[in-house]
């Protein structure tokens, strides 16, 4: 699992992030797409490919851009199949490589999205470093200890189980977003 | 231990017998599901996260790419760019150190022990002990401690959980929390195998190698309270 600080983590992203736009970029604009949703699609085959990464199931049997850009590729596919914007010519889909992506790779949509953000708000920003950090991120307490400046790992620890215990009363509140994140199962 | 679980942490074994617990446990269960849809959110909170980041790269990008270049320049740097991500990439998200240091072993091996339960012997001063545990679960440590000093417990028990609070405090002490250990250690008790456990982690963090190798081998040899990871300990402590 990846244990790193927040900076190393942004360069490595930025230089994965910039080095394989371009391939999947001209891939969506020449099938359909526009710039939007080309970053759009692009940055959820990124965030993809990352949690893979977190989770420890690539296992770099192929190079990056070529994971990238097949997962993007499935996500447009699977886009251009569900949505009204049908070819106006005829289109081949193709062969293309299943991915199960699990059943939160869908980013939540905007209506969630301002629950969600509302509860962020008031965890407070603090809470919010903490639990990003060490939940999603899987940073050690060590690291954020280091990069948020406090005294030490328990002190980190310690304001964990406080911030946990403050997103449950919070989430209590908000019985609609639970099911919805419960639904996700 | 939820956190463990839902994080993917537990072996095989631990991961069966958490999973009985939450079968015959409805207040565990209940927990657990809170604190798994709280984790659920934090993910969505991740994605968020990391989704703005990345658009911010996007801007970045765009302001990069207004300075020209020739083509055959941007090229060069593209392949020469793909070759060393690619190596720098492996190296930096796949393959792990083998070497650790001794804070890294305790960051990795240390977790917290349960909160203090009834004695067995009932002629206690309970108010104190009472005290002690109540801020012990609150995780005011600092507290805690002349709760625990107070109690007419058993040295041993009263002594564990003193050197647990030190360990656990804000501004842990480590050598306070061994000289609290070694009370337990003086005999054979309920608390002496755990004691041993974090005596050992209590030198891992005080940089005492060799020290903290000794007493995981005691922990190991006694074939009691966390001896496979003292075992682990062991072998990384040689690497």
């Amino acid at each position: 699992m990846i244990k790193r600080n927040a900076s190393s983590r942004d360069r490595a992203l930025k230089i994965i992030y910039s080095t394989n736009k371009q391939k999947v970029f001209s891939y969506i604009l020449s099938n359909n797409g526009n710039k939007d949703e080309a970053k759009d699609v692009y940055q959820e085959a990124v965030i993809a490919f990352y949690e893979r990464i977190l989770k420890n199931t690539f296992k770099g049997d192929s190079a990056i851009s070529t994971y990238l850009y097949s997962i993007a590729r499935f996500k447009w596919i699977n886009h251009l199949k569900s949505s009204k914007k049908r070819m106006e010519r005829n289109m081949e889909f193709g062969q293309t490589e299943e991915f199960d992506l699990g059943p939160m790779s869908k980013l939540i949509d905007d209506e969630q999205k301002a629950s969600v953000l509302r509860i962020l708000d008031a965890l407070g920003d603090q809470c919010r470093k903490i639990l990003v950090e060490s939940i999603y991120y899987n940073v050690s307490m060590k690291e954020i200890a280091a990069q948020e400046n406090y005294s030490s790992e328990q002190v980190v620890r310690n304001k964990k189980y406080k911030c946990i215990q403050k997103l449950k009363a919070l989430l209590a509140e908000n019985p609609a977003l639970i099911h919805i994140l419960r639904s996700y199962e | 231990m939820i956190e463990r679980y839902l994080k993917g942490d537990m072996n095989q074994i631990e991961k069966n017998d958490f999973e009985d617990r939450l079968r015959h446990d409805a207040k565990l269960a209940e927990a657990f599901e809170h604190t798994k849809t709280a984790h659920q959110f934090i993910h969505q909170a991740g994605r968020l996260d990391l989704k703005k980041k990345l658009a911010s790269f996007d801007e970045e990008i765009e302001q990069e790419e207004k300075r020209v270049f020739p083509m055959w320049v941007k090229r060069a740097i593209s392949v020469a760019a793909v070759l060393l991500i690619s190596i720098g990439i492996y190296q930096f998200f796949i393959k792990e150190s083998n070497t650790k240091s001794t804070g890294e072993i305790y960051a990795e091996y240390f977790t917290g022990y349960s909160g203090p339960g009834v004695l067995r012997n009932s002629n206690q001063d309970l108010p104190h002990w009472k005290e002690a545990t109540k801020l012990y679960y609150e995780k005011k440590y600092e507290e805690a401690i002349p709760n625990f000093e107070k109690a007419k417990a058993p040295p041993y028990a009263s002594s564990f959980y003193i050197g647990l609070s030190h360990m656990l405090k804000d501004t842990p002490n480590f050598e306070e929390a061994i000289g609290s250990f070694n009370v337990v250690l003086e005999s054979n008790n309920d608390f002496f195998h755990q004691a041993l456990w974090y005596k050992g982690l209590s030198l891992l963090k005080l940089k005492e190698k060799e020290k903290a190798s000794a007493i995981f081998k005691s922990v190991r040899a006694n074939k009691q309270y966390k001896f496979k990871e003292a075992e682990e300990i062991i072998k990384l402590l040689k690497e």
